[in-house]
């Protein structure tokens, strides 16, 4: 089963989705992505103000999904390459964002590799395209 | 009036003529290897990522005041839609701009830098604009013109003050051309009649008075110029045109990465000017020459300004050329989704 994101929905978050806009917590400073209620940092607050974050980070933790095992709205992703990454990847201003690692063959992954932010495809839905951040090696 | 900060972009992959060889027997355009957008990239995200390169390269504000965004590609992600539109805002620049698309003709990266040069030089001081070019051309997997067609993205920001590249002047040049590579509507693939000779002498013609007329305007000698950016005309028959015109081979081999990348279409021109400027120095001259089948050619001059000592460069073409990942000709189809 698909995660089917309507346009409405998606066009709300876009600045999440291209820009890695966080909320930043007025009161401990805390980033917290994707926006929510309350601050994940202090577990109290609910004054934010938004910030754009650096799109550096290191990878935390990641999986390699197989052919079989990708959504269908990454299926045409997965039978092309064979296989992709997923990575947690710890960002630079602290929250921990779940996307894919691109740019790199899945033998060369390693646990607190630096990445970098890029915009690319994530999937295609109704005709409109679906832009979104996935990460890359950094070598700056 | 030049040029403030520019950025350059191949995507990871890429392929070697050893590839095609080994598919068909021959490849059919004179390159060493060339680039593949993965299958998870477009003009759009090449573009914003040629954008991000260049914006990286100069203080941080300067976005805030930029007061046009051109976008520039044969293969634009929609057929119809503000492309512009979504890189502003991919780019952080802010709502109140001039956004423009310009497509349908490989000279199309060119057409967009003199319009946003236009516009920055009617606002007048501190207003800047960004030029974002990205191409990925395709053709049918079974026409030789497909074994030279490859992908990468350059932007440049224009503005009036921290030039380091001032644009000294354009000429453009334009006939009824039948026949030279085409897209019809509705297809995703060029398609090119294949009458070589027929359509050198066109380009000659075309190209040739865009260039003289320049020359004219400015006063110069080809001697004057230090680098010259040539497009990818049946590969190398502008270097035929560019020995008659009185240019040699020193001028333009720095800024021929076609055997390196491919035919980058749009961003052509563009991305040999930022594999001069990777390397330029104070006083020297750039021409770019742009052409369109069909047919268009513009030529602009450029001078480096001493400005270019201080300017912190983006990631050199070069060193993108050192890197990347090969990948075989059936990997290659896959990522294309030309299987």
């Amino acid at each position: 089963m698909g995660a089917h994101i309507p346009v409405p929905v998606y066009q709300r978050s876009l600045a999440q989705r291209y820009l890695l806009v966080g909320w930043k917590c007025e009161e401990c400073g805390a980033v917290t992505f994707p926006p929510k209620g309350v601050c994940m940092g202090c577990l109290r607050s609910t004054r934010f103000s938004p910030v754009r974050m650096s799109g550096r980070g290191e990878l935390y933790s990641y999986t390699v999904i197989a052919g079989g095992g990708a959504p269908p709205e990454f299926s045409g992703q997965a039978r092309a390459k064979g296989r992709y990454v997923v990575g947690l990847v710890q960002l630079a201003e602290g929250p921990r964002v779940i996307a894919q690692v691109v740019d790199v063959e899945p033998d060369e992954v390693h646990v607190g590799m630096p990445l970098r932010v890029v915009l690319r495809r994530i999937y295609e839905e109704e005709g409109v395209v679906r832009y979104g951040f996935k990460f890359r090696p950094d070598s700056a | 009036m030049g040029i403030v900060a520019y950025g350059s972009y191949l995507p990871a992959c890429k392929i070697s003529a050893e590839e095609y060889k080994r598919a068909w027997g021959a490849c059919a355009a004179p390159i060493r290897e060339k680039r593949v957008p993965d299958i998870d990239e477009d003009t759009f995200t090449m573009s914003v990522e040629a954008g991000r390169r260049a914006l990286s390269s100069c203080p941080a504000d300067l976005v805030d005041h930029i007061a046009a965004v051109a976008f520039a590609s044969t293969v634009p992600p929609y057929e119809e839609k503000c492309i512009a539109g979504g890189l502003a805002f991919a780019l952080g620049v802010s709502g109140a701009v001039y956004a423009a698309d310009h497509t349908s003709s490989t000279k199309a990266g060119v057409e967009a830098l003199v319009n946003v040069w236009n516009c920055v030089a009617q606002r007048g001081a501190g207003g800047l604009g960004l030029v974002l070019c990205a191409d990925a051309p395709l053709a049918d997997a079974k026409d030789p013109l497909e074994h030279g067609l490859g992908a990468g993205a350059a932007a440049v920001l224009v503005g009036s003050e921290s030039v380091i590249a001032e644009l000294e002047g354009h000429a453009g040049s334009a006939m009824e051309v039948l026949g030279e590579r085409f897209r019809v509507r509705g297809s995703s693939v060029s398609v090119d009649m294949g009458v070589r000779e027929y359509m050198v002498q066109a380009f000659e013609r075309v190209a040739g008075a865009a260039v003289s007329s320049l020359l004219s305007i400015l006063g110069r000698k080809p001697s004057e110029y230090d680098f010259l950016v040539l497009p990818p005309h049946y590969g190398r028959s502008a270097f035929g045109l560019a020995r008659r015109l009185g240019f040699a081979e020193a001028q333009w081999r720095d800024a021929w990465i076609y055997d390196r990348t491919g035919d980058v279409g749009a961003a052509g021109p563009l991305l040999g000017l930022a594999a001069v400027l990777d390397i330029a120095e104070p006083g020297q001259r750039v021409m770019v020459l742009a052409y369109g089948s069909g047919a268009g050619a513009h030529a602009v001059s450029l001078a480096v300004t001493e400005r270019m000592r201080c300017y912190s460069r983006p990631p050199s073409l070069r060193d993108q050329l050192e890197q990347g990942k090969a990948i075989d000709y059936l990997a290659y189809l896959k990522i294309r989704q030309m299987l």
